[in-house]
């Protein structure tokens, strides 16, 4: 028993040294200083594709590389190092922070844009305004005329996203809120799509990112509060989520370049220019 | 063989029908894992093993929906203990977790049920960075996986995360004959970054499943089994201390109580290759005298591609170590490739 303790006493100080010294690296290990990579969330691919290209502009001789493969891909990566900037159109998961932390990893995430997103009907449609208990109703199939919610009394035609696109994960997560989407859904690819459903059909309820909106549609107050990028920075629109940046601790040299030229007035017009809403 | 393919056909056959019923369109993930080795063993009695094994094959399935997450995993088995037959094959994971239970959502935790990996000690999070086991499974004191029933959260401001549940007890390659059920819970703190401690405890009160029907039973197999893991992380290398105890029935010249410590470190050397290490130490009864064994485990591994791994491992096994003649040593040498798909 003596020699049991003796053993787990020293092997636990030593581990207790190991996990708390600072990560270091080999040398021959280190990273070259003009590579960056960045992967994950293929919401935010367009901004750090276009990001990426104007940088290298700028900085000559500098490499960034960019994948995607969705959120938890990018944070995956930070975790094990694969990838200096992990892109998340989410925050990081209790789970998946549990498991940085245990790895010495210490993920920050960096917002860098807003991804709102607005709730558009038929120009003829009387109403102005709908709760998210309405939105998720109506979107679920329990609600399935407008005169349940004053809008007149056709069919209510629900057009959506496909379920692979981020649009839909955020409208999932935002307002459906665990509730399976109707059967009858016009399911479409784009945004575009979706505007074309919506001002062609009389019924139409749909959703769409705040840069696709139109005059030929009529966009609704979501919980009394109208789809701006106004709303959307000042958080009052609550149809809209943070886009990140993830990396392991405080950005540093490259890396905060790069970032520090996604948030700065350029970089946010490239934030504008793909459809999200600038943070600044 | 034929086994093997019905087996397979009404898996994946079960699971669309599952995925259908669950929600409208599921996302569906088929992966796995393919395990080729090369053993080349001596001990001091100068016997000798020279063996090529594809060892193991998992079928992976993985159904996220709204409200749930389903996994299966087909463990296809090539074990010397099969005569007749080339590969066997269990169901090793049938589990559904269940995300939006009423109360259970808000708090972020999720229940499990089916057939699923025991939360306790290094057993479910053991990667296998070397070719051995986890110190636990290794030791046989706890089958990987179990049917039951678990629940799991987080601690607030990500502190930790616990597992609790009841479960067989009688492991995933027996099918339940046992009255009583085994409990298992595991806590997972971490502190600080670069820090975890995780406390896990199981237990099988050994009593009325003595019996089945009115004939003794040869099902008992838990008591009591204790761990406490200390593992660090700090790129770029990683590691654990784990302690264990087993208690169990008493018997003539026996305790019934059983203790083990366990090491490991591991080392990435460069982005494809990396050194591992582990040393254990296990008196299986403390009364009885010379039943001590000892492990030390070495290897390289070597990422040939992203999806093949080269694992070069070396292990010495000491059995009977405590005084009197001489242990007997058993020395492998395994070389063997990780295939992802």
């Amino acid at each position: 028993m003596k020699k049991f303790f003796k053993m787990a006493v020293a092997l636990s100080v030593m581990a207790l040294a190991a996990g708390s010294a600072s990560a270091w690296n080999w040398p021959w290990a280190a990273k070259s200083e003009n590579k960056i990579s960045l992967t994950g969330s293929t919401t935010v691919l367009p901004i750090a594709q276009k990001a990426a290209e104007e940088f290298m502009k700028i900085n000559k001789g500098v490499e960034v590389s960019v994948k995607g493969g969705g959120s938890g891909v990018g944070i995956a990566a930070i975790i094990d190092g694969s990838a200096d900037i992990g892109n998340a159109s989410r925050a990081i998961k209790a789970k998946e922070i549990i498991n940085a932390k245990s790895k010495g990893i210490n993920p920050v995430g960096n917002e860098v844009a807003k991804d709102g997103i607005a709730m558009v009907v038929h120009k003829s449609n009387p109403i102005d305004a709908i709760t998210l208990d309405q939105l998720r109703d109506i979107f679920s199939g329990r609600i399935t005329n407008w005169s349940k919610i004053g809008g007149g009394s056709g069919k209510i035609v629900a057009v959506s996203r496909d379920t692979t696109s981020g649009t839909y994960e955020v409208f999932g997560e935002l307002v459906l809120r665990g509730a399976k989407l109707r059967d009858d859904a016009i399911m479409t690819v784009s945004n575009r799509e979706v505007a074309e459903n919506v001002k062609n059909t009389e019924g139409a309820i749909g959703y769409l990112g705040l840069a696709f909106l139109s005059d030929e549609m009529k966009v609704l107050k979501v919980e009394g509060v109208m789809a701006t990028e106004a709303n959307v920075i000042n958080g009052t629109y609550k149809v809209a989520r943070p886009l990140y940046m993830y990396t392991n601790g405080e950005p540093s040299g490259l890396v905060k370049q790069f970032i520090d030229y996604v948030v700065s007035s350029e970089g946010q017009k490239i934030v504008k220019e793909v459809g999200y809403v600038p943070v600044k | 063989m034929r086994n093997v393919l019905r087996i397979t056909a009404a898996a994946v056959l079960s699971l669309a029908i599952s995925a259908g019923v669950f929600a409208a369109e599921p996302e569906t993930k088929v992966y796995g894992y393919n395990w080729f080795r090369y053993t080349l063993g001596y001990d001091n009695a100068k016997e000798k093993t020279s063996a090529f094994e594809v060892k193991r094959t998992y079928v992976r399935v993985k159904t996220t929906g709204e409200g749930y997450e389903g996994a299966l995993t087909l463990d296809y088995e090539n074990s010397a203990a099969q005569t007749g037959v080339n590969f066997g094959t269990w169901v090793k994971n049938a589990y559904v977790d269940l995300k939006s239970l009423p109360l259970l959502v808000d708090a972020g935790m999720t229940v499990r049920v089916g057939l699923q990996g025991v939360p306790f000690g290094t057993i479910d999070t053991w990667e296998y960075p070397l070719i051995e086991k986890a110190p636990e499974d290794k030791l046989k004191l706890v089958d990987s996986a179990d049917y039951g029933v678990t629940l799991r959260g987080y601690l607030p401001m990500a502190l930790g995360n616990f597992e609790a549940g009841i479960l067989s007890g009688s492991g995933y390659k027996k099918a339940e004959a046992n009255l009583d059920k085994s409990v298992v819970a595991s806590l997972n703190i971490v502190p600080i970054t670069g820090i975890y401690v995780r406390g896990s405890y199981l237990g099988h009160q050994i009593g009325e499943d003595q019996q089945v029907n009115g004939q003794p039973s040869s099902l008992a197999k838990y008591a009591d089994r204790k761990s406490v893991v200390l593992g660090f992380g700090s790129s770029p290398i990683s590691g654990f201390v784990e302690a264990l105890e087993s208690k169990d029935q008493k018997s003539s010249g026996k305790s019934g109580i059983g203790q083990a410590l366990a090491a490991y470190l591991g080392v990435e050397i460069i982005d494809a290759i990396s050194a591992h290490a582990m040393y254990m130490t296990s008196n299986p009864d403390t009364l009885r005298v010379r039943d001590e064994k000892n492990l030390y485990a070495i290897g390289v591994n070597y990422d040939v591609t992203e999806k093949v791994m080269l694992q070069l491992n070396y292990q010495m096994e000491q059995d009977k170590v405590g005084g009197g003649s001489s242990p007997v040593t058993t020395n492998l040498w395994m070389a063997q490739t990780k295939w992802s798909w």
